[in-house]
């Protein structure tokens, strides 16, 4: 069996059937180190889509490499207006914990209910507020500049003792503190130079504006402690006070008292003597407040 | 012998119904910049420690105990086993204002006593909201 097939072998050989590559002639046509020519294969590629997934396989790389950067960079991003004031204010009532002392223990005034009540009969829904009592009477009462429908108050426990003042009054002094914020005097005396570029703004690749930060921290105690309100400003929330008590007679009047008894206070009591610099004057609110006496012909 | 008359016995005691209930635990998150694990169900209790967003605690059952109109859980975080307000609690880990703005929170340098205090202040917050009746 194996002999016939070598004969028909040689027989076939003889009659030039075979190719010559099988007989071991190719040798000499086909080099073995053939070198690739891409060109001549492009239109190969092409149709097996070689170069599309190239393309796509770099768009990939490349988004996934702007984004990791995208991601880098904002690691170094500073808090947008949205959320900075906030934490600013209570970053300030924590370096001032010592000094304000509002890590005390105090009994349950009833404030969180009166005040969203006060709020609420005044038709401002939609507020978050918070409030702080201090255990000290060099803070009588603020608010702190906080993020948008929120509020941040201080208040001193010894004023509020001192003037025994009821939850309507006590109501009606946050309010006023609300009214300042609303008219943004308080922002609009902290912002210093940078401010608006800092808020919002991005550190990569500079060094922290921590310089910055601390001027804003000293003109919150400058304000808070030392120079208060303008007349300019106390007139303008007196006005406004005025405005929006007048059609209840219950409020306007708790009010008038209110302001009555803190002018009181301050002209009696050594402690609360910086009060006049803080919101000059509750004598000059209260004839502010006052009907103009019509004349009587 | 003896120790396969123990497994069962174990087993059957696992398996009692008067056998001691274990308690379900439950995992949550802190939800506020720093807070307190507090000693007794107290805004004013004693800090056993002080913990950042995002911390997982284990709530343990599921009793809840008021105190001055603020309800307290049971937790264990570490090796500590003390009471957190339910209001700072969330079931999904919250987005945090250090992990949003890292370097900005490392740049401003808090000390441990800051860490502290910050924990406080929402424990000395009295807050609301007005609403639309």
């Amino acid at each position: 069996m194996r002999g016939m097939a070598i004969m028909m072998l040689i027989t076939l050989m003889m009659d030039g059937v075979l190719p010559t590559h099988v007989l071991g002639k190719s040798k000499e046509l086909v080099p073995v180190s053939e070198t690739i020519e891409f060109d001549k294969i492009k239109k190969v590629l092409r149709k097996d889509r070689l170069g599309t997934e190239v393309a796509k396989k770099k768009a990939v790389r490349s988004v996934k490499k702007k984004k990791r950067k995208e991601k880098k960079i904002g690691r170094y991003d500073i808090p947008s207006v949205e959320s900075f004031w906030s934490f600013f204010s209570e970053y300030w009532l924590i370096k001032n914990a010592t000094v304000l002392k509002w890590d005390f223990k105090k009994p349950d005034y009833g404030l969180e209910s009166s005040f969203r009540e006060f709020l609420e009969t005044m038709g401002i829904y939609e507020v978050r507020f918070k409030i702080l009592l201090v255990n000290s009477p060099d803070v009588t009462h603020f608010a702190l500049p906080s993020n948008p429908n929120e509020y941040i108050f201080l208040l001193s426990v010894p004023f509020i003792r001192t003037l025994d003042l009821s939850k309507l009054e006590i109501s009606l002094l946050l309010f006023e503190d609300y009214l300042r914020i609303q008219n943004g005097f308080f922002k609009d005396y902290v912002s210093v130079a940078g401010m608006n570029e800092f808020i919002g703004g991005n550190f990569y690749q500079k060094s922290f504006n921590s310089k910055l930060m601390n001027t804003v921290s000293s003109r919150y105690d400058d304000l808070i402690f030392d120079k208060g309100f303008s007349f300019k400003q106390q007139f303008k929330v007196t006005e406004n006070m005025n405005q929006m008590l007048r059609s209840s007679s219950k409020l306007w009047n708790s009010y008038y008292l209110m302001i009555g008894k803190i002018d009181n206070l301050v002209k009696t009591n050594i402690l609360y003597q910086k009060y006049l610099k803080i919101y000059p004057s509750p004598e000059l609110q209260l004839s502010w407040l006052r009907p103009e006496k019509k004349k009587v012909l | 012998m003896g120790r396969v008359v123990m497994s069962l016995l174990l087993i059957l005691s696992s398996s009692s119904p008067f056998a001691a209930k274990k308690t379900p635990e439950k995992v949550m998150y802190f939800s506020k910049l720093f807070g307190h694990i507090h000693k007794g169900p107290s805004r004013y209790s004693q800090s056993l420690s002080t913990i950042g967003c995002g911390h997982p605690t284990k709530v343990i059952g599921n009793t809840e105990i008021s105190s001055s109109g603020v309800s307290f859980l049971k937790v264990k975080v570490g090796p500590y086993i003390g009471f957190i307000s339910k209001t700072y609690l969330r079931s999904k880990r919250p987005e945090c204002f250090a992990d949003e703005f890292p370097r900005f929170f490392d740049n401003l340098n808090l000390s441990l006593t800051e860490m502290y205090y910050w924990g406080k202040l929402y424990d000395q917050y009295i807050t609301g909201r007005s609403r639309v009746k």
